[in-house]
């Protein structure tokens, strides 16, 4: 039974390894596999540098002699810096371990396998690539190898190991109660910013406690840290194994709000399409989630740049904050629009609808989006940065007349199908490519260099932005034909993308 | 004419997987097309749909080319597979969603539902709770076959629409498509592995092997014979040939 076990073991890694290794090489664009991995290589060899001559770059840089006391006092928010990181990017092992349900293998033994095969994660091995080199040059040599040394190191691999399974077990809760999540997320948030705001610092004092006691060789330190790992394991376990249980199972948790939005069917075709857009918002996870992501975009990134104390005379950050305040959600959600439909993509393009009709739907809802998201971050601007108010109004003219349709522009481009209900990370980048990421250069780019070009005359440089964005929405019916002939144009390459599973 | 082909090709990676001639539907027709796994029939149909770019040739129905008009979409009504649901929604609110497309009066809205109602007696219509995606896969290809009909489009473009149904269902909807296509004149593309369902509502089947139309016939009592026939023989042959 116990060789049966592994067999099944081998078997499943074996699929891992084939699934990563297909889906890296059925890349369509070469480029683009050339250029993730000589990024991967270069933040790769820049982490093991670092942590190899950190003790330098400590001394000579930020004048700290002793190099591991400063490491010891961050740890812990690093650490939650990587938890954060891996919660938006990182994938739930759930859909890997669907297509083995229906075969003689025991649930536990998929629970155990994913469970510990998710410990290989790049958000584990990054990390370590900084740790381990630093561990070699400055930790080991002043503790001793064998004994305070390495107590030091498995502390911090059981950090990413707790890290790693309550991530899995945080994103299965999302799934099943976003309530309890919210207020699980608020709460820590909440100790975190008043830990930072009341200056007491209790996260730095608790990771130079526990780190500090394990180079002195305290034992009972490290227990208590694979206590808490068998902890998180059986909390992502058992979520894990509920998940697995409930696969087949109808998705009931559908919202029906906006059963009625009646105003809006009296709108003819484009408002029948804002109908089902609007609709499929709310009622799938991904484009919800997106949503979500956006508010938090426009509302907590926006909040937490304006308190930057240099933000004042920084062109780039104001910037980025005028783009993503009202802008988040056309940012976030318009780059893949026409993707999020690609469901059910094929059933739109047999209807009556004609392309200039899709296309205006889409130009309604990101516009509005703009105006709404204004509204939502007005009240911090107003309380935390009165002056820059005026900025983001022309922002947000200028995500109303500019971004829009740059977005809009991109999604054209996009073939690549979403799967609207399943969602293997909370910032599911399925659909995304490296141009969307870049597509914020030319997005920025115009208002970046209205303000550098008027650094001290801020009134003038915002008053051009908004005159560029205001020639943009009054431009939109030009835009909205030239879009709609592009996507008549380039129809059947989005049609059998968007139908590629 | 309701539907004219001419001289299309489609290939996939230079593998040749459509190529026919010429080929005339007539209004009112209920046309069957029946064949072989990867014979090439919803490559057919989703060229008549526009779905696809082909190689060469020209789809007409109507009058209006396909691949450069998008006129002839107000009177065609089509369900191939599940792509054609907005799954998210429930069936009133996909069903109104059709109707507003193909402008339909509010007035008539239920009137032209209602004869379709015995075929999903699950929930009355106008008080649906259920997304198509919480329905079962019949249930949910009831809906997609309702909307590509119920709004009365002059052609209706069907891919095995009688898979997956029970058979009650599959009565039902047999009778539907005659009913429509008696009443309304209304000329159906049907393709379907149910030799016995396609032989029964057509009135002229084709047969497809690998892309291409190898039969075409006009139906008659001897048609399902000559269908069984035809695949037998054929599937003989692929044994025999087997070392």
């Amino acid at each position: 039974m116990r060789n049966r076990g592994f067999v099944i073991y081998g078997l499943l890694a074996r699929h891992q390894v084939l699934s990563a290794y297909r889906a890296f090489a059925e890349r369509s664009n070469a480029y683009v596999r050339v250029i993730l991995a000589v990024m991967a290589m270069y933040f790769a060899w820049s982490l093991a540098v670092t942590g190899w001559r950190f003790g330098q770059i400590a001394f000579y840089i930020l004048d700290i002699g002793v190099p591991t006391q400063l490491v010891n006092d961050y740890l812990f928010a690093a650490a939650f810096s990587l938890f954060g990181l891996r919660f938006l990017f990182g994938k739930s092992p759930r859909f890997r371990a669907t297509p083995y349900l229906h075969l003689p293998i025991r649930r536990i033994d998929l629970v155990r396998y994913f469970q510990a095969s998710s410990l290989l994660s790049l958000h584990n091995v990054f990390p370590l690539l900084f740790v381990v080199p630093f561990w070699i040059n400055e930790v080991s040599r002043v503790n001793p190898f064998g004994g305070s040394g390495i107590l030091w190191l498995a502390g911090i691999v059981l950090v990413l190991v707790i890290s790693t399974w309550l991530n899995s077990w945080l994103r299965a809760l999302l799934s099943y109660s976003t309530a309890v999540f919210a207020m699980l997320m608020i709460a820590a948030w909440a100790i975190i910013a008043a830990d930072q705001i009341l200056a007491t610092y209790v996260i730095n004092d608790l990771s130079r406690a526990t780190f500090n006691a394990l180079l002195a060789g305290n034992y009972r330190v490290l227990i208590g840290l694979a206590a808490v790992a068998v902890v998180a394991y059986h909390l992502a376990s058992n979520q894990l194994q509920r998940a697995l249980q409930n696969i087949a199972e109808p998705k009931r948790t559908a919202r029906r709000i906006g059963q009625q939005i009646t105003l809006l069917q009296d709108l003819g075709p484009v408002g029948q399409l804002l109908v089902v857009e609007l609709k499929m918002l709310w009622r799938n996870r991904r484009p919800r989630h997106n949503l979500v992501l956006s508010a938090l975009f426009s509302t907590v990134y926006v909040l937490a740049l304006l308190i930057t104390p240099s933000i004042g005379d920084n062109a780039f950050v104001q910037c980025i904050v005028g783009l993503f305040a009202s802008g988040g959600f056309a940012l976030n959600y318009g780059q893949l629009m026409f993707a999020w439909e690609s469901s059910y993509f094929d059933g739109l393009a047999t209807r009556d609808i004609t392309t200039e009709t899709m296309v205006r739907a889409k130009y309604v809802l990101l516009q509005l989006s703009c105006v709404v998201f204004f509204l939502i971050s007005l009240p911090i601007f107003w309380l935390v940065r009165p002056d820059l108010l005026m900025l983001h109004a022309a922002f947000t003219l200028y995500n109303i007349g500019i971004t829009s349709s740059l977005v809009v522009l991109l999604a054209v481009y996009n073939r690549k199908r979403i799967e609207l209900w399943r969602s293997g990370s909370f910032f599911n980048y399925e659909g995304f490519s490296l141009l969307h990421w870049l597509w914020i250069i030319p997005i920025a780019a115009p208002p970046l260099a209205i303000m550098l070009a008027l650094p001290r005359a801020q009134v003038h440089a915002g008053l051009l932005v908004a005159l560029v964005g205001l020639l943009g929405l009054l431009l939109t019916p030009v835009a909205t034909s030239l879009l709609a002939d592009k996507i008549f144009k380039r129809r059947y390459i989005m049609l059998s993308g968007f139908r590629a599973q | 004419m309701m539907l004219h082909v001419s001289n299309i090709e489609k290939s996939f990676e230079e593998r040749r997987v459509l190529s026919i001639h010429e080929l005339g539907i007539e209004s009112a027709d209920v046309f069957g097309l029946v064949g072989g796994n990867g014979a090439g029939k919803t490559t057919f149909l989703r060229l008549i749909l526009d779905l696809l770019r082909p190689d060469s040739g020209s789809i007409v129905i109507d009058g209006m080319n396909v691949h450069q008009s998008v006129d002839w979409k107000a009177q065609t009504g089509s369900f191939l597979d599940e792509s054609f649901l907005i799954d998210f929604l429930t069936a009133d609110e996909f069903f109104r969603f059709c109707a507003k497309l193909y402008n339909l009066p509010d007035e008539d809205y239920y009137k032209k539902l209602l004869p379709f109602q015995p075929f999903y007696p699950d929930e009355l219509f106008g008080e649906t709770r259920k997304l198509i995606r919480e329905m079962s896969r019949g249930n949910a290809k009831k809906i997609g076959l309702i909307a590509a009909m119920f709004c009365e489009p002059r052609l209706v473009i069907l891919d095995e629409p009688f898979a997956t149904l029970d058979p009650r269902s599959q009565i039902r909807l047999k009778q539907l498509i005659m009913e429509q296509n008696r009443r309304l004149g209304t000329t159906f593309i049907v393709s379907s592995h149910d030799l016995h369902h396609v032989s029964e509502i057509s009135d002229r089947i084709a047969i497809l092997e690998q892309g291409e139309i190898v039969r075409d016939m006009q139906t008659s009592d001897a048609t399902l014979g000559d269908l069984r026939a035809y695949f037998e023989s054929d599937y003989l042959s692929e044994v025999r040939r087997e070392p």
